[in-house]
């Protein structure tokens, strides 16, 4: 009796044993995932700016590579593709490309993120506030929720310069949009045109 | 005269019986003829591939049929009309939806194909009642199973995880089918069931998950 006992539950722990190992065991489901569909663009803005309260803006001539903790600039032929997009891209919703000296109401900042540990904020080092003539820093409004894993992204800001003298030489983040998936470093103009075309309130017009 | 006569006949009658034994026609006893599955508690072994669909409380958030349906089965068959055993199964449900852009409550905009993966393992202890004897070709049966099952919940937004949620639950399940043995005393048969599980896992569209579908299955007895 006691000998069938331990059999039964030895064949109990064997099952249990077995399946813990089976549940990890699940298909990846997004194997058949292609480069394109796995892209995913997250644009926020401030719904308190009125985007057509602006005229001017100013993007830099290199993308800021972000690692960590380190930076560099960047601006192979990627990069300045990337660049050209966004310009046009604001110059086809009404706005009008200055110089930096110029005193650019909107600013816009381009970053490629690599590695970032999670739960890290993303800050531009070389281009920061200072880069645009302000010393205090950026500020984002408080419902900007963004995913913060350890990939690559692109990032790009939109910068509220024409409002910074006002707010204690601090820039207001006025919209932001990452790109993350596969395939980043792959058709320029599709990135941009799809993070633009879900941002249809961005326009001088 | 009269004793020669009397001891003829002893020895004639002696002589007839000794013949009439030796010359009786020899009827075997009829053997026991019964199966072994009808003598014995014997095992079986099934393994199941199954199509299963969604059931209310699980269909708002996937409600495509599953391909990815396995189960593994041993059993007790009791020569009567019982059979006592452990099931392990392996249901999956995935959802892939065309690109489209989200709000979220946070205010952000996400345009992304999501993917929408919903997973049930379960261990359950199960019962059988067999509709006809243990060597029928065919032998309908109805099955009752109770036990744990790990159930999780994961939606993709691209390549990024969207939101998860795996738990533990009580698990489960009703069944009817029918057992087919390739030969009478073969081990090998088929096994064809229809089965109806419930998980009472709660998380955002899902309420009380509960699936239903249909098994083909191989199985192998022995004793």
């Amino acid at each position: 009796m006691r000998s069938s006992l331990v059999s039964i539950f030895s064949y109990c722990l064997l099952a249990g044993i077995c399946w813990l190992g089976l549940l990890g065991c699940s298909p990846n489901p997004l194997n058949d995932l292609s480069a394109e569909d796995s892209k995913v663009f997250i644009t926020n803005y401030d719904d308190t700016v009125n985007f057509s309260n602006y005229r001017t803006f100013s993007i830099p001539d290199s993308v800021e590579v972000i690692y960590n903790d380190r930076y560099g600039l960047s601006a192979d032929n990627f990069d300045l593709a990337f660049l050209g997009r966004i310009r046009a891209s604001m110059q086809d919703r009404g706005y009008t490309e200055v110089e930096r000296v110029d005193t650019p109401e909107l600013g816009i900042n381009v970053m490629y993120v690599q590695q970032v540990q999670t739960g890290v904020t993303v800050n531009p080092y070389y281009y920061g506030s200072g880069y645009w003539g302000y010393g205090g820093g950026y500020y984002y409004p408080s419902y900007y929720s963004y995913y913060q894993v350890s990939d690559s992204y692109w990032y790009i800001e939109l910068l509220d310069l024409k409002n910074a003298a006002r707010n204690g030489n601090k820039v207001k983040v006025i919209w932001a949009a990452q790109v993350r998936g596969d395939g980043l470093g792959t058709n320029p103009n599709g990135m941009i045109d799809a993070i633009f075309a879900q941002s249809p309130y961005l326009k001088k017009e | 005269m009269k004793n020669s006569k009397l001891w003829i006949g002893i020895v004639c009658t002696f002589l007839l019986s000794v013949t009439g034994f030796a010359q009786a026609p020899v009827v075997p006893r009829e053997a026991p003829q019964s199966s072994p599955y009808q003598r014995y508690t014997t095992y079986q072994v099934t393994f199941r591939y199954g199509l299963f669909k969604p059931q209310s409380g699980l269909s708002d958030y996937i409600d495509d049929m599953g391909t990815r349906n396995y189960s593994l089965a041993g059993e007790w068959v009791l020569n009567k009309s019982f059979a006592f055993g452990a099931q392990y199964t392996s249901n999956y449900f995935q959802k892939r939806l065309p690109r489209q852009v989200y709000e979220t409550t946070s205010g952000a905009q996400i345009s992304a194909v999501q993917t929408k993966t919903f997973s049930i393992q379960s261990l359950q202890a199960t019962g059988k009642y067999y509709f006809a004897d243990v060597t029928a070709i065919v032998r309908p049966y109805v099955q009752a199973g109770v036990g744990i099952a790990y159930a999780d919940y994961t939606y993709y937004l691209g390549s990024l995880e969207g939101d998860s949620q795996g738990k533990f639950n009580f698990a489960a399940q009703a069944a009817i089918g029918t057992r087919v043995l390739f030969g009478r005393e073969s081990h090998f048969g088929l096994d064809l069931q229809l089965n109806y599980q419930h998980i009472p896992f709660s998380y955002n569209e899902v309420s009380n998950a509960g699936i239903a579908g249909g098994w083909v299955g191989i199985f192998y007895r022995w004793w």
